[in-house]
Formats: structure tokens, C-alpha cells, sequence
């Protein structure tokens, strides 16, 4: 009975299946149409354009482009100033990103331990984090002022040496490095919280039943088990501070990373051929260079934390 | 009860007290420049290097001025009116896309998914030239199409909104499909209600991004008034400020405030934001 009757059924059951798979296919497909366009040029093109400026003679003003080959990589490793914002930009990721994940993880130990007030605490750590980095600038600038400024009053009072902050060259780049460390703490002290709270309690109570005291638990519980959220905060920290545009265009004592280029990032040195040399093909090869770096940055970096933390 | 057995014993007390304080010591460094900037905003006119923390006299001048004579008002409208527009518009098309990604099997899901994940590892310094050359040669220098165009979608949204509509179990869409309900439909009547948590949390860290935003509006923006508010402020001068630094806190504490408001009321969805982000990553 079921022979003669189940291949015209199947079939047709066969062909049904399919073809409402295939609707719902299109659909998917017509849905985010729009949304592959967009990644498609703002972010694909987009970058492919970088690369192709990155090898022609392009000025703003001058219609005209011309293919030149690697001449703007060849000029931009002549510069100065290129020079000066790889410098700064690497001194500032490798004072900040360590201090930062130091900070942040002290602080979100402390969240986690205290049994009142937490949510108190933690709100207010977070707070820059929400506010514009344009708003901070200016605050701590106007902390910072050399002679009416509050930190010039505060170590007048300790009785320490006047220092001229963001005026002094020598000063400048730790400054700012000081305000985005302020700036960023919170935020990754929020994620380390949310880290540590997914450690199970039984771990705890397990070592202390073993004897073991705060440090060991810390060392052999704590550290291992938040490895994952550890490289996290390092991944996240170390690409913020490539980055940093913000607080250097607003703090550097001319907005372009003064006094002589002490405090100029690659980000603003970008911005800064870019739109006021006009060297839009200069600027390109240069954003290709510091695109390179993140790159290598982030693979090398992920890799290494990972073996020296997890075992 | 791993607490209250610690309670009892000797050190625990001292270990609690010590932490509150360091806590509390790290959190008046955090606390201080707000209130400084506060201070110093409501000190009066020529007395802003006044080294007290209490403005004597107190006085509203800066705000009056920075509100009567400037175009602060006018930046604030800019600002809210991109703001809203491309949080409206990444909460739609993440949540569809995410939706589309979560919900159906198609050739290259995966493939596509990567793709559009990988552009959070793009700096954006890398393409704000192209952006501009583009957006010059559409003639939107200036414009809040200029201004909007890049932050129109976000990986970062569609990531959360496929994480979180992939707990949505099929039998829904399924009961759903039985009923007659258009593919649309399912998104918008089903899936989208049930996301809510995760729209919450799209729509809000695309608020403050766009709020807060600097580097693209500063090169797009020219005119006056086009300013954003926080390229408005970053070019705050004597003619706005009045030549007195309680004229650029007050700019301070106005282009920050709104945001310090809307993170009290929506404190849990920011911090469960961070969280899908913090453990995903």
C-alpha cells in the first residue's frame, strides 16, 4: 500500500519544502539588501579608496590625480612629524594600556568584595564614560592651566615644584595619557566586574576550605578563570588608546599636537594632513601605516595574553 | 552566606573598611572635576580663579549668556535631530538584520555575518578621507546628511540583536507562519516586542555614540549653524564663552548633563550592554 502511494506524495511534499525554503531565502536576501549595500560602501569601498589614495599625488584643491606608486610612503617615513606620532602614539599605549588594566581590575575587585553602597560606587566610577571627551578636555585643561590652574594651586600647596602640564614638552603627552586614564577606568572596571561575577562562588569556598588565603585565591582562582575578559579589556584598551584624537586635538597646547609635536598621535596627524594640508594622498598612506599597526597590534597582542595568562 | 562567615572573622572588618575608603578616595578623584566644572560654572563673571570650591557669589551669568547670545540652543536642536535620526535608523535595520541572521538559513550567512563584524576592526581614521571625498562629491559638506551618513548602521547593533533574537525559539515564527503572518509580520509582531531588552540596549549606546561623537562632525561640520553640540563646544571662543572660563564650564556642564540624566534613569540597560559586549568579545 505504501509503495504505490508514496512517491507522488513525496514529490509533492519535496517540491512544497523547497519552495518555501526558497521564499523565506528571498526574503532573508531582500531584508538585508540594504544593510550589505550600506557595509558595502562606507566601510569596503571606503577602505579600498584609502588604499588607492594612499598611492597617488592627491591635493585637495588641485582636481587633478596622479598614480605615484609608494613616493607618499617613502615622504611619510622622511617626516618629522610622522616620526613623532608613532613615538607618542606607542609611548601612549604602553603607559596607558598596562596602568589602565592595573587600575580597572583593582577597582572592580574592591566593586565586587564591599557589600554595601556597590551600585553606588560603581555608577560613579562610570560616569566619564557617558560624558562627551570634548566636555572632559576642557575641564582638565582648565585644571591644568600653568598659573591659576588647580593642580598648579595643589602642588604649590604640597610645596612640589611648578609644573606647566600641557605647556612643557617634557609634561604634555603624560598629561593627557593621566585624563584618558581617568576617563577610561571606569568602563573597564565595569566589564572586569561583569567578569568576575561569573566566577562561580564554589571555587572560593572550595580553596578556602583547603586553607588557601586571598592572595592564592586571587592568583589561582581569580586571574585564570577571568582570562577571557582580561584579553577583552587589553584588546579594547590597547585599540582605544591607538586611537586617541579626541583629548590630544582638544588638550595639545595648538590643537595639532604641541608644544613641537610632543603630544601629536597618529589619528591627529591624519586628521591634521588630511584636512588642513589638504595632502589627502599623504594623509591616506599614513592611515594605511597606522591601519597595518592596529592590525599587527591587536593579532600579536590577542596571542600573547592569551598563552602567558591561561594554563 | 560566604559573607556572613567572613563578617565574623578578625581582619574582615578591617579588609571592608579599607576597601571602602580607597574606593571612596577613587571616587572623589572621579567625582572632583565634575564638581569643579559645576563650581566654577556658577561663579560670577571675572572670578573664576577664585580657589573655593563654593561659588561666592553664586550667580547664573554664563548660563544666561551662553543661552541668550550664543548658538548653543541651535546646537543642541542639531545635535538632537541627528542623534535621533541615526538611532532610529540603527535600531530598525540592526534589529532586521540581526533578526534575518538569527532567524534563516541562506547561502553565505556566515560568510556575510563575518563581513560585517570584521568593519568594528576598521579604524575610522582610516576612512574619514574617502568619506569625505564622497560626501563632497554628493555635495554634503555641512549638512546633516554629511554628518549622518557614516552612523547609519552599526556592527556593534546587529551583533547584539542577533545574540538575543537567537533565543527566540522557531516555534513562534512557525506558529506564527501557520497563522498567515507575512515574513515582515514575524520581525515586526514577534520577534521585534520579544528583542525589546536588546533594542533597549542598541538604541541607548547608539544615543550616547552619535551624542558624543567627535572626529566626523568636526570635519564635516563648517558653518556656525551646522555645529554639533560637542564641535560647537570644542570651538567655543571669548565671542561665546565671554573671555571667562566659567563661560566654557557652564558649555561643559550643558553639552554633558543630558547625557549624566539619561544614564541615571538607564543605568541597567548600559550596564547590561557592556556585559553582552564584555562577554561575547
Amino acid at each position: 500500500m505504501a509503495t504505490t502511494v508514496t512517491p507522488p506524495k513525496k514529490r509533492q511534499f519535496f517540491s512544497f519544502r523547497l519552495s518555501l525554503a526558497q521564499k523565506r531565502m528571498v526574503w532573508a536576501y531582500i531584508f538585508v539588501a540594504i544593510p550589505l549595500a550600506y557595509f558595502l560602501l562606507v566601510n569596503f569601498s571606503a577602505m579600498f579608496s584609502s588604499f588607492l589614495f594612499s598611492f597617488e599625488d592627491y591635493v585637495t584643491i588641485r582636481a587633478s590625480r596622479t598614480f605615484i606608486g609608494l613616493e607618499n610612503y617613502q615622504r611619510v617615513f622622511e617626516m618629522k612629524p610622522f616620526l613623532d606620532a608613532l613615538r607618542n602614539t606607542f609611548v601612549l599605549a604602553a603607559v596607558r594600556v598596562p596602568l589602565l588594566t592595573v587600575l580597572s581590575l583593582g577597582v572592580a575587585l574592591m566593586l565586587h568584595n564591599i557589600r554595601r553602597a556597590k551600585g553606588a560606587f560603581r555608577m560613579l566610577y562610570f560616569i566619564p564614560f557617558v560624558t562627551s571627551g570634548v566636555a572632559i578636555a576642557w575641564v582638565f585643561k582648565f585644571m591644568f592651566l600653568p598659573n591659576f590652574g588647580l593642580f598648579t594651586h595643589l602642588f604649590d600647596l604640597l610645596g612640589m615644584k611648578r609644573v606647566f602640564f600641557l605647556g612643557d614638552p617634557k609634561t604634555a603627552l603624560g598629561s593627557i595619557i593621566s585624563v584618558t586614564i581617568w576617563a577610561g577606568l571606569g568602563y573597564y572596571a565595569l566589564i572586569f566586574l561583569a567578569g568576575l561575577e561569573e566566577i562561580p562562588q564554589v571555587f572560593y569556598e572550595a580553596a578556602r576550605v583547603d586553607g588557601a588565603n586571598s592572595w592564592q585565591c586571587f592568583r589561582h582562582i581569580t586571574i585564570p578563570l577571568l582570562n577571557r575578559t582580561l584579553v577583552l579589556v587589553i584588546l579594547l584598551a590597547m585599540i582605544s588608546s591607538l586611537q586617541s584624537f579626541t583629548f590630544v586635538r582638544m588638550m595639545s597646547k595648538d590643537g595639532f599636537g604641541g608644544p613641537l609635536n610632543s603630544t601629536i598621535t597618529m589619528p591627529l596627524l591624519i586628521y591634521k594632513e588630511a584636512f588642513f594640508s589638504m595632502q589627502m594622498g599623504r594623509a591616506s598612506a599614513i592611515a594605511v601605516i597606522f591601519f597595518i599597526i592596529v592590525l599587527i597590534i591587536t593579532v600579536i597582542q590577542r596571542k600573547l595574553v592569551s598563552r602567558e595568562v591561561d594554563y | 552566606m560566604r559573607n556572613e562567615a567572613r563578617a565574623v572573622q578578625p581582619g574582615a572588618v578591617f579588609r571592608q573598611g579599607l576597601q571602602y575608603l580607597l574606593l571612596g578616595f577613587g571616587g572623589l578623584i572621579m567625582l572632583f572635576p565634575y564638581l569643579w566644572m559645576i563650581s566654577t560654572s556658577l561663579k560670577a563673571r571675572g572670578t573664576w580663579y577664585n580657589i573655593s570650591l563654593l561659588p561666592d557669589p553664586l550667580s547664573l551669568e554664563h548660563y544666561e549668556l551662553l543661552l541668550s547670545t550664543s548658538l548653543l540652543p541651535r546646537w543642541y536642536l542639531n545635535t538632537l535631530i541627528i542623534a535621533i535620526t541615526a538611532t532610529a535608523s540603527v535600531a530598525f535595520f540592526s534589529a532586521l538584520t540581526g533578526f534575518v541572521f538569527a532567524k534563516y538559513r541562506f547561502p553565505g550567512r556566515e560568510i556575510l555575518f563575518v563581513a560585517i563584524l570584521s568593519t568594528i576592526m576598521i579604524p575610522t581614521e582610516m576612512l574619514i578621507i574617502p568619506w569625505y571625498v564622497g560626501i563632497a562629491q554628493l555635495g554634503w559638506i555641512d549638512s546633516f546628511q554629511g554628518i549622518l551618513m557614516p552612523g547609519m548602521l552599526t556592527a556593534f547593533g546587529i551583533f547584539v540583536m542577533r545574540q538575543f533574537m537567537a533565543n527566540i525559539p522557531n516555534e513562534l515564527l512557525d506558529a506564527g507562519r501557520i497563522d498567515g503572518v507575512s515574513e515582515f509580520g514575524l520581525f515586526w509582531r514577534i520577534c521585534l516586542p520579544l528583542a525589546k531588552p536588546a533594542l533597549a540596549v542598541v538604541i541607548i549606546f547608539t544615543f550616547l555614540g552619535q551624542w558624543n561623537d567627535f572626529l566626523w562632525p568636526l570635519i564635516v561640520v563648517n558653518s556656525d549653524n551646522m555645529q554639533t553640540l560637542q564641535v560647537g563646544l570644542s570651538r567655543m571662543s571669548s565671542l561665546e564663552t565671554g573671555a571667562d572660563w566659567g563661560g566654557t564650564m557652564s558649555g561643559a556642564a550643558l553639552a554633558s548633563i543630558p547625557m549624566l540624566i539619561i544614564f541615571l534613569f538607564f543605568q541597567r540597560q548600559i550596564v547590561q550592554g557592556l556585559t553582552l559586549t564584555g562577554l561575547k568579545g
